[in-house]
């Protein structure tokens, strides 16, 4: 027993040592791997990306050393190329995990990366040199076990097992943190639960026309400083809202492509802003609709039919285009296995294949080659939906005891233009077979590196469901719709929206 | 605790999560259901199996309330392979036994005169513990890439293309399906619905025929194997073709002279229309007869509530084919057209019917035949009454107390129209029917009834409601309510009830208030 406390005494001096700074004229730094994307020889270009950054931040106030051991601050980056254009970012931290500095540097060709990086090792000399801290992290008696040396960038680090983490309150660390939470803005409560969103154009004074859908309610807003409700509408019963989404025609006119279920068919509704006003153009057509920027292209309307019996959606997805009341369909886009028009986008590779990425049954993120061959699969679930619609299954009364079947509606993926893949992730503590409850929501942006999808960033959670989310890739905003009240026996509940700036 | 011990613990735990590891990529997959009824009838009393039908001169006004339970788990490696448990539940609040575990005053006699219960009762009695857990379905759900094929092995549920009017049951077998393309799938299956093999393996299964030499006694058994094939034609037209044939080699040299067989063969389809969609399938029986559905009435204690039209198997099971050919044909129809904030409901059935009480007086059995009794449905009907409901639990009955859609082998013809809507969370539906045999055989008409039924209910939560249901029947002359000719239970030389008093039977009604939950 004694040598037990001897020894917990030991490890609790050097846990308390190792938090104290020790003062130093030269701060220590290390250039650890970086990410790279976009090109083929990747490990050259590491290797040559660490020497280069590590050369042009040595100098009078910072010594680049060779290992994170004898480092007292760590650089970490990534670098990433989309055709000709690059971009190097850098991260420098301390080593129990304290941001001190981040920059980046961008270049038009290959030809600007030498400058380029001279240039971000200035950047970050200068942001060093604002934060004092950076001067001291090092501690003297940091025992070997707690240091961790940085992976690539993306790669959650060792800072979490930091004994500076201590005490009874836990506050989100960097890595816990999204790149874009910079502030950003918070709507008034809104009435109703809203499950859909959709956003439309941008007046003249910034203001932004927002749709949200309830089970039957559209409501049109503009959100300016505030947001504003400019109209409503009801559908009859016993009409469902499974879609929403909006596509500007030739003429600025905006039409708002509304995927109804009506008793488990189809019989979905397109109308068109005019003025203060939503009119009803088109109804009872048989289709699910979307519109999104396929492969981060522009803006196109999608369609889809739903088969007889058990077949929920019928066959490919077509791009759309529609005249009046008539929908004309081309363009197949062959589905991959779990595939449908409102879990699946496309993407190009370095190589310039077309990939699909679709959300499974199970809500895995998979992406698929050209001939629907799975590539890779996540480890961990993102998507996720509480909004469904059901239609007759008599067949399998018996065994289920639902006359209905359930079919779960899931978390758009968009495709920016740069190519990085984003999606929504729900997570609750209870999501059992019809029974969804969510609980937190987030949004997460991936880039292909051609075998696996590496994480660029991803949002703090929201600490409510999130039923929709949509990133505004032109003005680099990220809206996020939350259900702060979810409707009850008498109780429309209640939604807000969070708009966050992507840098 | 020393150091050492701790170390050794701690390693074992590490090494136990490092094992572990592989273990978190299943999904651990929870489904179920739960249902009550709260009845007040004069018809129904519960029971622990399909329960009966009380058509008694003046039948007095009952209350019970019985309710079910379904758990599924699925233990899910991944999305290609998966292994599907299901159990049940069911329940009459006061036990279906007759008695509960703690009963004031029993003796453990059983008392008819003065319905005393016996002491054993199940669990829906006092302190409820009694077991009562039963299984539905066990087995592996898997795919084979190389072929792209589904297999799905063991105790499995499996509905047929027809409705259900030759099967919606769960037996063992073993079904492979294939998705062709985006138009174009099929089935296989084969299940063992009956075997001889009672006394396990061996090569001494001489009792069933002098040839039988040398076989053993899993070679006895009665297969059916089910070919599905469904083709889109466009996305709103499906059309299918079925076969379902019953191989039965239990009475085999000494009945057949070969392994007998019963022949179903039918087409369906589904399709849309506008705001008109419709499912319909017809069907044709050939081969040897199968009495799993009874040719007559062999019922002699209907009075308080028996069953007057006993199945051979009122469970679900299948008893050996006869050697009466059989030129049967099933053809129904169900329609559904949006009008207003609900639908139009119109349906129809016509199952062929046999003239004879028994096999073999004509050429051939006529009859529909079901792959066994109480495993057939016809649930589009709508009714509570008249035909029996799907959503039903321990009282899955109908008039004559047959769960059996085809009347002992009399046949059915029926029509039946309702509208179903919403109001919100607001849910309601109005049906009426009419039904009677297509065969009376010795009964004064065919007729069974008219039946009006209606439901309103309340959505408490997305997969949580309540309803209440009223559903009256009123008698067709086939149950004779003035001259005694009852249908079900006239066997051609007695006709059983009367000597039972229930001469002159009692129009049925029913309520219930529904609490459902599934999820």
């Amino acid at each position: 027993m004694k040598k037990q406390m001897i020894l917990m005494a030991v490890l609790l001096m050097t846990l308390a040592l190792s938090v104290v700074p020790v003062v130093a004229a030269q701060t220590r730094l290390f250039v650890a791997d970086m990410s790279v994307t976009g090109v083929q020889n990747k490990d050259e270009m590491k290797t040559t990306l660490q020497t280069l950054l590590a050369s042009r931040l040595n100098g009078d106030t910072v010594l680049a050393v060779g290992s994170a051991a004898e480092a007292d601050v760590v650089v970490t980056g990534s670098y990433v190329s989309i055709g000709k254009v690059f971009s190097v970012d850098a991260l420098a931290k301390t080593v129990d995990g304290k941001t001190l500095s981040r920059a980046f540097v961008q270049g038009d060709n290959q030809d600007e990366l030498i400058p380029a990086v001279g240039k971000l090792a200035e950047k970050l000399l200068a942001e060093l040199a604002k934060v004092p801290t950076a001067q001291a992290p090092r501690t003297s008696a940091l025992p070997a076990a707690v240091v961790s040396i940085p992976a690539a960038s993306g790669v959650v680090k060792g800072v979490e097992m930091s004994p500076a983490a201590t005490g009874e309150f836990i506050k989100p660390k960097e890595v816990e943190v999204s790149r874009n939470d910079s502030g950003g803005w918070q709507s008034k409560r809104l009435a109703g639960a809203a499950g859909l969103m959709a956003t439309g154009r941008i007046s003249a004074d910034g203001s932004r026309e927002l749709f949200f859908a309830e089970t039957r309610r559209i409501s049109y807003y503009r959100q300016g400083k505030e947001m504003t409700l400019i109209a409503s509408t009801e559908l009859a019963e016993p009409r469902k809202i499974i879609s929403i989404d909006t596509l500007e025609d030739g003429a600025g006119n905006l039409d708002m492509y509304v995927t109804v279920i009506r008793a488990g068919e189809l019989l979905s509704q397109v109308w068109q802003v005019s003025g203060d006003k939503m009119v009803l153009v088109a109804d009872e057509m048989p289709y699910y609709f979307r519109t999104f920027s396929h492969a981060g292209g522009p803006k196109k309307l999608f369609a889809q039919t739903m088969g007889r019996s058990d077949v929920d959606f019928f066959g490919n997805v077509f791009e759309a285009t529609r005249s009046g009341k008539t929908i004309t369909m081309k363009n197949a886009v062959k589905m991959p296995r779990y595939g449908n028009i409102y879990n699946f986008n496309q993407f190009r590779a370095s190589d310039g294949a077309l990939l699909t990425t679709v959300l499974s049954t199970d809500n895995y993120l998979v992406i698929y080659d050209e001939n629907q061959k799975e590539l890779w699969r996540s480890n961990d679930k993102f998507g996720g939906s509480e909004l469904s619609f059901q239609r007759d299954d008599s067949d399998n009364l018996r065994v289920t005891g639902d006359q209905y079947r359930w079919t779960f509606m899931n978390q758009r993926i968009q495709v920016t233009p740069g190519g990085e893949v984003v999606v929504g992730k729900n997570d609750g503590f209870m999501v059992l077979g019809k029974a969804r409850t969510y609980k937190t929501g987030a949004v997460y942006c991936f880039v292909w590196n051609g075998s696996t999808l590496d994480e660029k960033w991803h949002t703090r959670a929201t600490q409510n469901y999130m039923p929709d989310y949509y990133l505004d890739s032109a003005r680099n905003e990220l809206l996020m719709l939350q259900t702060v009240l979810r409707p009850g026996m008498n109780e429309k509940g209640a939604s807000s929206l969070t708009i966050k700036k992507v840098e | 605790m020393n150091i050492k011990k701790t170390v050794a613990i701690a390693t074992a735990v590490g090494a136990l999560a490092a094992v572990s590891v592989p273990a978190m990529a299943f999904e651990n997959e929870f489904h179920g259901m739960y249902r009550s009824f709260g009845y007040v009838t004069n018809a129904l009393s519960g029971g622990s199996s399909t329960g009966s039908f009380n058509l008694d001169n003046g039948a007095a006004t009952d209350k019970y309330i019985e309710q079910r339970a379904r758990l599924q788990y699925i233990a899910k490696s991944s999305d290609d392979l998966k292994l599907v448990t299901h159990f049940e539940i069911d329940n009459k609040f006061g036990g279906a036994n007759t008695s509960g575990k703690y009963v004031p005053g029993t003796t453990g006699a059983t008392t008819s005169a003065t319905n005393l219960p016996t002491a054993n009762g199940d669990g829906g009695g006092l302190d409820t513990d009694k077991i009562s857990l039963e299984t539905k379905s066990v087995y592996l759900d898997f795919n084979v890439p190389m072929v792209g094929t589904n297999v799905k092995i063991g105790a499995q549920p499996y509905n047929d293309s027809m409705f259900g009017l030759f099967g919606n049951f769960d037996a063992t077998g073993v079904v492979f399906s294939k998705k062709i393309n985006d138009q174009l799938s099929a089935s296989y299956g084969y299940f063992t619905v009956g075997s001889s093999s009672t006394s396990g393996m061996g090569y001494s299964a001489l009792t069933f025929g002098a040839n039988a030499a040398g076989k053993g006694t899993n070679y006895f058994t009665q297969d059916l194997n089910t070919f599905d094939v469904k083709y889109a034609l466009s996305k709103d037209l499906t059309l299918g073709a079925s076969y379902y044939v019953i191989l039965d080699k239990v009475n085999d040299l000494t009945t057949y002279g070969g392994t007998g067989s019963n022949h179903t063969l039918g087409l369906n389809g589904a399709g849309k229309f506008g705001l008109f969609s419709f499912n319909a399938a017809a069907a044709y029986q050939t081969g040897k007869s199968n009495p799993g559905i009874p040719t007559q009435g062999t019922n002699t204690t209907a009075a308080s509530g028996g069953a007057p039209q006993a199945a051979l198997s009122t469970t679900g099971g299948y008893s050996s084919l006869t050697n009466a050919p059989t030129s049967a044909f099933a053809v129904a129809l169900a329609t559904k057209t949006a009008v207003g904030p609900g639908n139009i409901l119109l349906s129809g059935l016509y199952l062929s019917g046999d003239k004879d009480a028994v096999n073999g007086v004509d050429k051939y059995n006529k009859a529909w035949q079901s792959i066994g009794a109480g495993v057939n449905y016809f649930g589009q009907s709508n009714m509570w009454l008249l035909v029996r409901n799907v959503a039903t639990i321990n009282s899955s009955t109908a008039v004559g107390g047959s769960a059996d859609v085809t009347r002992g082998g009399r046949g059915l013809e029926g029509v039946f129209a309702g509208y179903e809507g919403t109001a919100n969370k607001l849910f309601y539906n109005g049906n009426i029917g009419w039904a009677q045999v297509a065969e009376k055989r010795t009964a004064d008409s065919k007729a069974l009834g008219t039946e009006v039924n209606g439901t309103v209910g309340y959505k408490l939560y997305d997969n949580m409601s309540v309803s209440a249901t009223a559903a009256y029947l009123f008698l067709g002359d086939g149950y004779g309510k003035d001259n005694g000719t009852l249908l079900p239970v006239n066997n051609g030389t007695t006709n059983l009830w009367t000597a039972n008093t229930a001469y002159g039977a009692s129009n049925p009604f029913m309520t219930n208030i529904q609490i459902n939950y599934t999820f």
